[in-house]
């Protein structure tokens, strides 16, 4: 499903479910309607971000992330250290925001590897492509905290 | 996080008894994290030094440990480390790079995981630190023997040629 068509079905959905819209029925289709609401709002920041979307449909699929898996891969390991030691050295905010657009870059490149890997039903690149965005999603938590 | 545990910690002293289980719990982790030892880092061209870069990607964690190694005797005459990622980690590589300092290169291979989650008293949940504590001391020790059989095949091979 692509982006928009999430947006355009996120809108129909709240328009049918919304609290405000249904304070002429009873109480029990109320609380209905507010769960429902509430539940669609997670699915919606969940499909609309990359990185939980990823997470969730390989889930679907039976596929777990490991919590606690731990790799050795250098060139990633390196990357991912420079671009950390950069965001601690970062002097200013201008320095910082380059990095997260670099960031943002990354996360939408393997956001679409990992969407092609998904299509191929090849798991193993799903998940790398998880990895390679969490831990760039991980690093751009850091420059918030530094803005 | 970690800054606001300290505060309340030391706010608290020893009226209650949870600060106090807290302390107890948390002390060395924050006392790593407040008083890092050996932070820094090696060239890691130098050919006596081993560097171990090992990761935890669920967390976003990433760890570097290396080692300073004298070449006759085999000890570890140094080591530093680089660790981004949550207390627990940060304090599990530092206390790796004060156990592995003045030890042979083979003995630091049998430090184990478990050795430095119960010095730090760490929660089940935060074990995987101390995992990739002892990942990145065999890495480092691995780095080094690999550049130095790398380096010792030259200069036989230099050898060799020279005799022929």
């Amino acid at each position: 499903m692509e982006v928009h068509e999430l947006e355009k079905k996120y809108k129909d959905w709240q328009k049918k479910l919304h609290p405000d819209l249904v304070h002429s029925k009873s109480q029990r289709e109320r609380e209905y309607a507010a769960e429902q609401s509430a539940r669609v709002i997670d699915a919606y920041r969940t499909l609309t971000d990359p990185l939980s979307r990823a997470i969730y449909i390989v889930k679907l699929e039976g596929v777990l992330v490991d919590e606690e898996e731990r790799i050795t891969d250098p060139e990633l390991l390196a990357e991912v250290m420079e671009l950390r030691e950069a965001v601690d050295e970062a002097e200013d905010s201008g320095a910082l925001k380059k990095i997260q657009s670099q960031l943002q870059e990354k996360l939408q490149c393997w956001s679409n590897s990992f969407d092609d890997a998904y299509v191929s039903k090849n798991y193993e690149d799903a998940l790398a492509s998880i990895r390679r965005m969490t831990y760039y999603r991980r690093t751009n938590e850091e420059i918030v905290k530094k803005l | 996080m970690l800054r606001q545990v300290t505060n309340r910690i030391v706010g608290q002293g020893l009226r209650s008894p949870a600060a106090a289980a807290l302390r107890m719990y948390h002390e060395r982790v924050v006392d790593h994290y407040n008083n890092p030892r050996n932070v820094g880092a090696f060239d890691k061209n130098d050919p006596t030094v081993g560097t171990g870069l090992v990761g935890a990607p669920a967390c976003g964690d990433v760890m570097k440990l290396q080692i300073k190694v004298d070449e006759e005797s085999g000890k570890i005459v140094d080591a530093c480390f680089k660790t981004f990622g949550c207390g627990s980690a940060i304090a599990s590589s530092s206390v790796a790079t004060e156990w592995v300092k003045g030890r042979q290169m083979e003995d630091v291979l049998s430090i184990k995981n478990t050795e430095i989650a119960k010095h730090l008293s760490l929660p089940p949940v935060k074990l995987h630190c101390s995992m990739l504590a002892e990942d990145a001391i065999k890495a480092a020790v691995k780095d080094y023997e690999a550049k130095r059989s790398k380096s010792n095949e030259t200069t036989a091979d230099k050898a060799a040629a020279a005799t022929a």
